[in-house]
């Protein structure tokens, strides 16, 4: 009975994920294919397997410069992230001084200010007055600003889920307010470090327009910005332009599979505990 | 005992430095100064590119509040903010429960569901037109299906459902992520406990895991309300406001002013305005949520 | 706990400089600090001159680069950085302003050029000037003043499939025989006789609404003068729309048009791609568009196919030569920045202009990748566009008029504003009348011309 119901469960899940894939699938298959073809019979399959896209697009989009600077910003932009936000979140979860919650209430609130509002003064700010235009650690300060509150936000939701007595506890065990958020606290926040850490890395692997505004010149642009070189007016080369965002997810598609194990391992580890 | 109180003090202060200070500085230099530039461009005529500006006082909000077409925009935005909403996050829950059912392949599952947020840009947009124009046409046409037969881009209640239909697809995922976080943290011995109770598996979903991620909910619901709220990308690429500007959201639309019109400041303006309204809805969500999660 | 706090602060100190150590030991970090002090710096050596060169004219990326090291090969000491925009061009200029790095050369719409021209160098003395095709100037001038030089030439109307066209008039067709409004019409109807679509509209706002609504405000209206009058007339209210007898003459065209349109049952679908197929295919024996299309037909079209460009006729009289001329459009014009630049780059920046108009290399690279006539006089490129070649055959004939007569007649956004307007009357949505004064309401909201 209980069998049944899995299986039952799986093909339903599998059912909406061929939904869901549908689109991914054809830009998959139309890498494959001159845009001529794509834009004529988009879901056909393709006649021969071809991957002059591929090369036409490491070429065209200058891959591995771009490739390198996108992994900087991101690799960096992450880690500070999350040592940061995390500390933030805690501090937020287990300090209710009105200070932290007004700061709390701006960091929510402003992440709903468009960004077109404040991305013209930001470039006046710190590429015109500060003259710090096409440098990655600008890029990099700046990513770690805007995905802050959202970091913050997810970390202290979690953090007020694991019992404060786990705190107290290390507290007479003599752990000061950092030790604890070391050794207690950082620990089971894995699941949420991991999600965090994908969902910012994500934002930034893929952002277009913040980084647009700062690196202009051409040895400093991220995969986002290259592939605009298969924009024409009023169209685009889409097929050798769909093969270099396959190409340029791909690590990130990994680093997914990779943060997958760690999800689990960390839940694993949460379980014995509480 | 004064003593106390400062050392208390001063460690609460150390505290509030090392865990806190660093977030702030930063967040205040790279979103609030900015911003508050961006308040002072609300009240000039700058047009983003002249070397002169001139003070123009509240005449940009004026023309943002006697805009006819500015409250029609931010109607469509609540209309498609509020279907998202519900749509990604009863999609999102579903999703989680299904890949925390312990089902074969569970980890494939979860990266299928979440790859739709992994490509960013036009391109997703683009495929999903084609697949407006040919597949559901080619389905309305073969299955005489009268309002199938036209591509939904091109009518604007339809092109306003597409735009929900495509963007909860692309948010679910998102969400779904949020959701595993939050499942996989309900203790597995208090769902056993109720499966040696005799509930059903639909029993337990309701009263066991589902008040257990209260949190989450409270969480994704606000991240939706404001990628809704903010949607942009998938706008342009999808329906770039059309029909005759009637998906015009208005992120976009602001954008629009900003950039096309070369108004600058009016562009500037609805920002403002549109930024104080769902700053107030999602705090009043939030503060609601939480007193929810907290009478519990 | 004092000191565990501490260390706490030491330890993210020291985790935030060593992740600004690995950006630093980038060598983007090494260029910023190169580009900082080449700025300020750029006399010091008057022999080596560093400009940059903002492009809006999307999908060429090769074309400029290859340009660019042709320009630099034959000008040692200049060195252009080249900075391509995509379809967000103008946010891009503002925040390459913003960042104070205007560019040193920028091709641009006459709009932003023209709302930008403070900025801009007066380029009326410069000796190139004077190998540009005079009437190609109107768009770049302001009060008399010359401040960019056009790109291109592009024509706008009615493409049409020659076979398609031969097969509905029995034999060959002569192009020059569709004077009036009704000899369209006619050819329309034979055409639809062989049991092909005779027209077809892209329903997208920048075509409808940018290049056929525009042609309203064009020489039918007559000279540069009486065409600001009338905008300003509409601007200030005293002129409608509906009363005038050119908007009315153009209208009748697009409603005649509309019957005959291969998009019918679903006029928005607007796809410049999918259009261009079904012309190249035979779908349809024409489509409302421009020479660049070539960009989209040339990949669908095979040997040997011909088309061309036919005017669209807004009366039925056969005498007015308008009816057989088409509108060319300077869409883009090379400026040069004084407000953020030294005079060392704005004097290479003007080389960079003669070179990109007057050498032969930089002419026929041009005249290969955008398939357009140019409006040089020196120029003696051979175009492989066919279209192209029919835009530069009205050109030689005298049968064209200037799209924009002035760089400001029309303000930047109305291909998205009255786009929409006229998108929703293709849709059959709205009436004329309703959409002539939803267009006098737009107009109203713009400064006098």
């Amino acid at each position: 009975m209980k069998k049944l119901k899995k299986a039952i469960v799986f093909f339903l899940t599998l059912f909406v994920l061929i939904l869901f894939m549908g689109p991914f699938l054809i830009l998959i298959i139309n890498t494959f294919k001159p845009t001529a073809a794509f834009i004529k019979t988009p879901f056909a399959l393709p006649t021969k397997f071809m991957l002059d896209n591929y090369s036409l697009a490491i070429k065209r989009m200058n891959f591995w410069v771009a490739m390198i600077n996108t992994v900087i910003i991101t690799v960096n932009t992450v880690l500070i992230n999350m040592v940061i936000g995390s500390m933030t979140g805690y501090l937020f979860a287990r300090k209710k001084w009105k200070i932290n919650s007004i700061i709390f209430g701006m960091f929510l609130a402003f992440m709903v200010a468009p960004f077109q509002v404040y991305m013209i003064p930001m470039v006046q700010i710190y590429a015109g007055t500060f003259g710090l235009s096409n440098n990655l650690f600008l890029v990099i300060y700046i990513a770690v600003g805007l995905n802050l509150p959202f970091a913050v936000f997810l970390y202290k939701g979690f953090t007020e889920g694991i019992p404060t007595q786990l705190d107290e506890a290390a507290r007479i065990d003599g752990c000061s307010f950092g030790l604890t958020y070391l050794r207690i606290v950082l620990p089971l926040l894995k699941p949420i470090i991991v999600t965090v850490t994908v969902f910012v890395a994500l934002g930034v692997w893929n952002d277009y327009l913040m980084s647009s505004l700062f690196l202009t010149k051409s040895q400093d642009k991220t995969l986002a910005i290259a592939i605009k070189t298969f924009l024409t007016n009023h169209s685009a080369e889409y097929s050798p332009m769909m093969a270099g965002l396959l190409l340029g997810i791909l690590p990130i598609i990994a680093f997914y599979l990779f943060g997958q194990k760690y999800i689990i391992e960390g839940v694993v580890a949460g379980s014995v505990k509480g | 005992m004064m003593r106390r109180d400062f050392r208390k003090r001063f460690g609460d202060i150390l505290c509030f430095a090392g865990f806190g200070l660093p977030a702030l500085v930063i967040w205040i230099s790279v979103v609030l100064i900015p911003f508050i530039f961006g308040i002072w461009i609300t009240l000039t005529d700058w047009n983003g590119l002249a070397m002169q500006i001139h003070f123009v006082g509240f005449e940009n909000f004026h023309d943002v509040f006697s805009d006819p077409t500015m409250g029609t925009s931010f109607i469509k935005t609540v209309i498609y903010a509020f279907f998202t909403v519900i749509a990604s996050n009863i999609m999102g829950i579903l999703l989680a429960l299904a890949v925390t059912s312990g089902i074969k392949g569970q980890n494939l599952f979860r990266i299928g569901f979440f790859t739709p947020n992994i490509i960013g840009g036009i391109i997703l947009g683009y495929i999903w037109r084609f697949i407006f124009l040919y597949a559901f046409t080619a389905v309305g046409k073969g299955l005489e299906i009268e309002w199938m037969k036209t591509s939904w881009l091109t009518h604007p209640t339809r092109a306003l459902i597409a735009l929900i239909i495509v963007s909860s697809w692309q948010l679910s995922g998102y969400l779904m992520v949020i959701y595993i976080a939050g499942l996989t943290s309900v203790p597995k011995d208090l769902i056993d406990a109720a499966y040696a109770d005799g509930a059903s598996a639909l029993q337990i979903v309701s009263t066991v895991k589902l008040p257990l991620i209260r949190n989450s909910i409270a969480i994704c619901i606000f991240l939706s309300i404001s990628r809704a709220f903010m949607s942009f990308d998938m706008n342009l690429s999808l329906t770039a406001g059309g029909p005759y500007k009637s998906t015009e959201l208005i992120a976009y639309k602001i954008y629009q002013t900003a950039f096309t019109s070369m108004e600058f400041g009016k562009g500037q303006a609805q920002a403002i305005v549109f930024f104080v309204i769902v700053a107030i809805i999602s705090l009043l969500q939030v503060y609601f949520t939480r007193k929810g999660v907290d009478e519990q | 706990m004092k000191k565990q706090v501490l260390s706490m602060c030491l330890g993210l100190t020291m985790i935030i400089s060593a992740t600004a150590g690995c950006g630093k030991a980038s060598d983007a970090l090494q260029t910023e600090v190169q580009s900082q002090s080449e700025t300020p710096a750029g006399a010091e050596s008057a022999d080596s001159v560093e400009i940059s060169f903002y492009t809006t004219d999307t999908g060429k990326d090769q074309m400029f680069q290859d340009i660019i090291s042709d320009f630099e090969s034959k000008n040692p000491g200049i060195k252009v950085e080249y900075i391509p925009g995509g379809d967000d061009q103008l946010q891009q200029w503002m925040a390459l302003y913003a960042s104070n790095e205007g560019p040193t050369v920028s091709l641009m719409d006459p709009i932003n050029i023209w709302e930008n021209q403070e900025r801009m160098l007066e380029l009326t003395n410069e000796s190139f000037i004077s190998n540009i095709e005079e009437g190609a100037l109107s768009t770049m001038t302001f009060n008399d003043k010359i401040y960019a030089v056009p790109q291109t030439a592009a024509g706008v109307g009615l493409l049409y499939n020659k076979a398609v066209c031969d097969a509905a008039v029995g034999g060959n067709f002569d192009p020059t025989t569709i004077k009036t409004r009704s000899d369209l019409e006619d050819l329309f109807k034979k055409i639809q006789a062989t049991g092909v679509d005779a027209t077809c509209f892209t329903g997208v706002n920048w075509s409808l609404g940018s290049h056929f609504l525009c042609q309203v405000y064009g020489a039918a209206i007559g000279s540069t003068k009486e065409r600001v009058d009338y905008v300003n007339g509409i601007i200030s209210g005293s002129k409608k729309e509906i009363d005038n007898d050119v908007f009315n003459g153009y209208m009748d065209t697009f409603d005649m048009m509309i019957k005959y349109n291969h998009n019918a049952a679903d006029p928005l679908v607007g796809d410049v791609n999918i259009d261009a197929a079904a012309l190249g295919a035979g779908e349809c024996g024409t489509w409302f568009m421009g020479d660049w299309a070539w960009a989209f037909l040339a990949p669908v079209a095979s040997e040997g196919q011909e088309f061309g460009i036919l005017p669209i006729p807004h009366s039925d009289d056969a005498n007015d030569k308008l009816n057989q001329s088409i509108a060319t459009l300077y869409a883009k014009g090379y400026c040069i920045d004084k407000s953020q630049n030294t005079e060392e780059q704005q004097a290479a920046g003007l080389k960079f202009v003669d070179y990109i108009t007057s050498d032969s290399y930089a002419q026929e690279q041009m005249a290969t990748v955008c398939g357009q006539a140019l409006p040089f006089k020196n120029s003696s490129v051979k175009l492989e566009s066919p279209l192209g070649l029919s835009t530069a055959n009205y050109i030689t004939k005298g049968l064209t008029y200037d799209f924009y007569g002035t760089p400001n007649l029309y303000p930047s956004d109305i291909w998205y504003e009255c786009g929409a307007f006229m998108c929703e009357y293709l849709a059959g949505q709205t009436d004329r009348a309703t959409l002539a004064s939803k267009i006098d309401e737009y107009w109203t909201k713009q400064e006098a011309r």
